[in-house]
């Protein structure tokens, strides 16, 4: 009986220890804010994976600024520098870091989730890709990203370092599915 | 004797006269029922005509009201997954609802001729069908120099000043919108946005290929008046195991198909480019651009006519009319040895 319970307690505390360090994916809420950082295509992509999905009240605007926010509770941040998307912008990365960097500021203050994704894979990596993940991603709640993206593990230790609860799925259609998961 | 000389002088002068006339260049394209007339680029602007830059134009036409959809192939003659992805709608495919115009040697002059790039490369390429061995031309990327009117520039200029080499003046897709009375490479531009208008175009449709290491293989190009229609296709040819990037025009180059074609006239835009080992600047033995074991052309073609079906598929959302198309097989069929099958 003793013995029974003595290992009973070991079990219960080795669980707590795991669950201890384990980083939890949040529960998001909708209305939903799309937006971009760095201006490519991916952005597209995720209203596109949004449509698809169960989540029914979202809103994508590539360059939504802190006033327009007001009133939703999650902003997906698709990140992912394109000289040309900036381009048809009108903005430069500066710009864009600005706003973006703003747009956090002001999704935090509000009590927003903040989500930042990367759903192009290789194409999205590079050093001013690089730059608006390790900017944006200490600020996020949640960070999903195509595995195709990770090969160098950058997300993995960025996460890693910042703990924040990373998704990974093998291609961008899996995302949709992964948004039926955490949004309630 | 005089008579007789008088009608031999007669004869040499039409023979002189007939012979410097250019004869349109004719290639091994069998249209199939669903094509309902055959025309040529130059119905659309005159300035082209008997030139080498006039080109067949091929009408799949429902006789429904539907989308018109225009498919370019061969703006690149070397880019031979749209050459041969362009001939097989117009040998193969019906169309139920919409009218379909398909012009597969775009630039017909790049399709004369084989620049330096391209000389290791063989000037034909074979494919073997149902009725036989078939052969097509495996040209060039540019107009042929001795069609131009004029002599290559030092350099050449877009639009908006960005200097380019030279030779970029007869690079159809850097030429567009055209010039009625520009240069050969110009008028055959500005005889396709006449098309556009003249036909209200509601879709272009450029095909393309890049080297097999360039980031623009397996890219979707889009008009940003159109990225969200692009999105909707990668997302779903991704669920038929198809894995494209995406990109939108870029607001400098200037030029090209996706961008011109958008922005000035009211048709949506889009370019794709699949990988062509015939295109790798490190060639170190002759490129098979049929049979290589890692990028065929079958699995190229095959990726452009999925392209074009699913693109066709979202008009209804995105223009309010269907472009219906029928008799072209699923991408699984097609994305093997054979597609060759389903040429004439």
């Amino acid at each position: 009986m003793k013995k029974g319970l003595f290992l009973l307690a070991i079990v219960i505390l080795l669980s707590v220890a795991a669950f201890a360090n384990e980083v939890i994916v949040p529960t998001l809420s909708q209305p939903v804010m799309i937006t971009t950082a760095g201006q490519s295509a991916g952005a597209a992509m995720m209203k596109v994976l949004f449509t698809k999905s169960q989540i029914k009240e979202f809103v994508f605007e590539k360059l939504v600024t802190s006033e327009q926010i007001e009133g939703y509770k999650t902003l997906v941040i698709v990140a992912g520098a394109s000289s040309k998307g900036l381009g048809a912008a009108g903005i430069d990365l500066d710009g864009e870091i600005e706003r973006v960097t703003t747009l956090i500021e002001a999704a935090k203050e509000k009590g927003m989730k903040v989500v930042v994704a990367q759903i192009e894979g290789t194409a999205r990596r590079g050093a001013s890709s690089d730059q608006l993940f390790s900017l944006f991603i200490p600020y996020s709640d949640w960070v999903i990203i195509v595995r195709e993206a990770d090969t160098d593990g950058f997300f993995t230790s960025l996460c890693e370092e910042n703990g924040i609860p990373l998704t990974i799925v093998e291609k961008s259609i899996e995302v949709s599915a992964q948004l039926n998961l955490v949004f309630e | 004797m005089k008579k007789f000389s008088a009608f031999c002088l007669c004869v040499l002068i039409a023979f002189t006269a007939f012979s410097s006339v250019y004869l349109p260049f004719t290639y091994d394209i069998r249209p199939g029922e669903g094509v309902t007339e055959q025309r040529r680029l130059s119905d659309y602007l005159d300035t082209l005509k008997y030139t080498p830059g006039d080109t067949p134009v091929f009408v799949l036409d429902s006789g429904k009201e539907g989308a018109n959809v225009l498919v370019l192939g061969g703006t690149h003659a070397n880019e031979i997954s749209g050459i041969m992805a362009a001939i097989l709608f117009i040998e193969r495919a019906s169309i139920e609802e919409g009218r379909l115009f398909v012009i597969p040697f775009t630039n017909g002059s790049a399709s004369t001729w084989r620049d330096d790039k391209n000389a290791v490369i063989p000037p034909w390429f074979e494919f073997t069908t149902p009725s036989g061995l078939r052969r097509l031309p495996y040209g060039s990327r540019m107009t042929n120099p001795e069609h131009e009117i004029e002599p290559d520039p030092e350099q050449f200029f877009l639009a908006n000043g960005i200097a380019l080499d030279g030779s970029e003046a007869r690079n159809l897709n850097r030429a567009h919108p055209g010039d009625p009375h520009g240069t050969l490479t110009q008028r055959i531009s500005a005889a396709i946005v006449s098309l556009i208008f003249e036909e209200e175009i509601d879709m272009v449709h450029d095909f393309h290929e890049s080297g097999t290491k360039s980031r623009l293989a397996y890219m979707i190009v889009c008009n940003p008046k159109n990225l969200d229609m692009g999105a909707f296709a990668i997302i779903d040819l991704q669920m038929q195991g198809i894995d494209l990037k995406l990109e939108e025009s870029s607001e400098e180059f200037l030029g090209l198909s996706h961008k011109e074609f958008g922005d000035k006239t009211p048709a949506l835009a889009f370019l794709s480019e699949t990988p062509n080992p015939g295109q790798d600047s490190d060639l170190t033995k002759t490129p098979d651009v049929v049979n290589d074991p890692v990028y065929p052309l079958y699995h190229r073609v095959s990726l452009q006519v999925a392209i074009l079906r699913t693109l066709c598929q979202y008009l209804p959302d995105f223009t309010g009319k269907t472009l219906e198309i029928t008799n072209i097989p699923p991408f699984e069929v097609l994305h093997s040895e054979q597609l060759y099958q389903y040429y004439r």
